[in-house]
């Protein structure tokens, strides 16, 4: 999530989000990766039924190009459209300067979504 | 029974009658000298029939000891993965020894044929021992060192024989040619008691982000 959030950083999060509102995108939701304690965090750019794709470095959510402003470092993605299961969100981080391959992101259940961070 | 005994009589002299009683001290025996020590099960007997607190504390003592003695179900599966860490973390500078006991303690722990599904690289397969014993062994030689830790295990027993764990695998370490590897996930793992012993029968790798 560079720049945002930095890796190795601490962050707080209200878990009780999750049973107020569902996440809505450009969200920076925290989702659990495995037991009870690893998260990640990401970005909320899809919804449930939304096609998404990536192109030219360029985010589309059912054609329409969609602003990032928290995207600060130069991005070449491509990623064939792809349609947004129900009950999952799409999520990625803000570091697209990455290679795509190394990057985790994609669809996750909306279940492993525990909350969004303070601050 | 003790015939009276009058002052000055000796110990020769006292009668009893029936056989079993010979060996018998008499209570004037016992509170002549205390010669005769008291038997230790029957004062035992006493002593918790005197304090029952006693008696509750023989059975707790006895309950952990069953326990640690007697591990549950779920310590022996626990156990299972412990070894499967143990054989494929590698200290560095290893020495071939090690790698050899290791790569033979790797057999026992699989059921003959292991399924391993990573949805992310699209592989569901079963795999025999020795094929999983070969892939270890490939792994590890890539590292310098490396370390597997299970962590977050959520044990169920379905029905009899088998055992679902839910758990985190921390796989970290360092590559030979200086890259460091540091990945986690959620696994999900299937075990089948066969002959008395736990094996592994079944490794789900849980795809949480799906391109």
């Amino acid at each position: 999530m560079e720049p945002t959030y930095h890796n190795g950083s601490i962050n707080f999060c209200w878990t009780l989000s999750t049973l107020f509102s569902k996440p809505q995108r450009h969200d920076v939701v925290a989702v659990r990766l495995a037991g009870h304690s690893v998260m990640l965090l990401k970005r909320v750019v899809a919804l449930e039924g939304e096609r998404i794709e990536f192109r030219y470095g360029k985010l589309l959510v059912d054609g329409n190009t969609i602003e990032e402003p928290y995207v600060r470092y130069p991005c070449d993605w491509d990623l064939s459209p792809r349609q947004v299961e129900q009950g999952s969100v799409y999520v990625v981080g803000d570091n697209r300067s990455m290679d795509i391959e190394d990057h985790h992101f994609g669809q996750a259940s909306i279940k492993r979504i525990v909350g969004v961070p303070l601050w | 029974m003790v015939k009276t005994i009058s002052q000055g009589q000796t110990r020769s002299s006292i009668q009893t009658s029936g056989q079993d009683n010979l060996s018998r001290p008499t209570s004037r025996q016992i509170g002549q000298g205390g010669r005769t020590p008291p038997r230790s099960g029957l004062s035992l007997l006493a002593a918790v029939k005197k304090h029952p607190a006693i008696a509750v504390l023989l059975f707790i003592l006895g309950v952990l000891t069953v326990l640690i003695l007697l591990p549950s179900e779920e310590k022996k599966v626990r156990k299972q993965f412990k070894g499967l860490s143990n054989v494929v973390s590698k200290e560095p500078g290893e020495n071939v020894f090690t790698t050899a006991r290791k790569a033979k303690e790797i057999v026992p722990l699989f059921d003959e044929n292991c399924e391993l599904i990573t949805p992310a690289d699209s592989v569901s397969a079963y795999f025999s021992r020795g094929e999983i014993t070969s892939y270890v062994i490939r792994g590890r030689t890539q590292f310098s060192d490396l370390s597997l830790t299970f962590v977050d295990l959520s044990i169920t027993f379905p029905e009899p024989g088998t055992a679902k764990v839910v758990l985190t695998a921390k796989l970290k370490g360092k590559i030979a040619n200086g890259d460091r590897l540091d990945e986690t996930r959620e696994v999900k793992s299937t075990l089948k008691k066969i002959k008395g012993k736990w094996l592994f029968a079944a490794f789900e790798v849980v795809e949480v982000l799906k391109k």
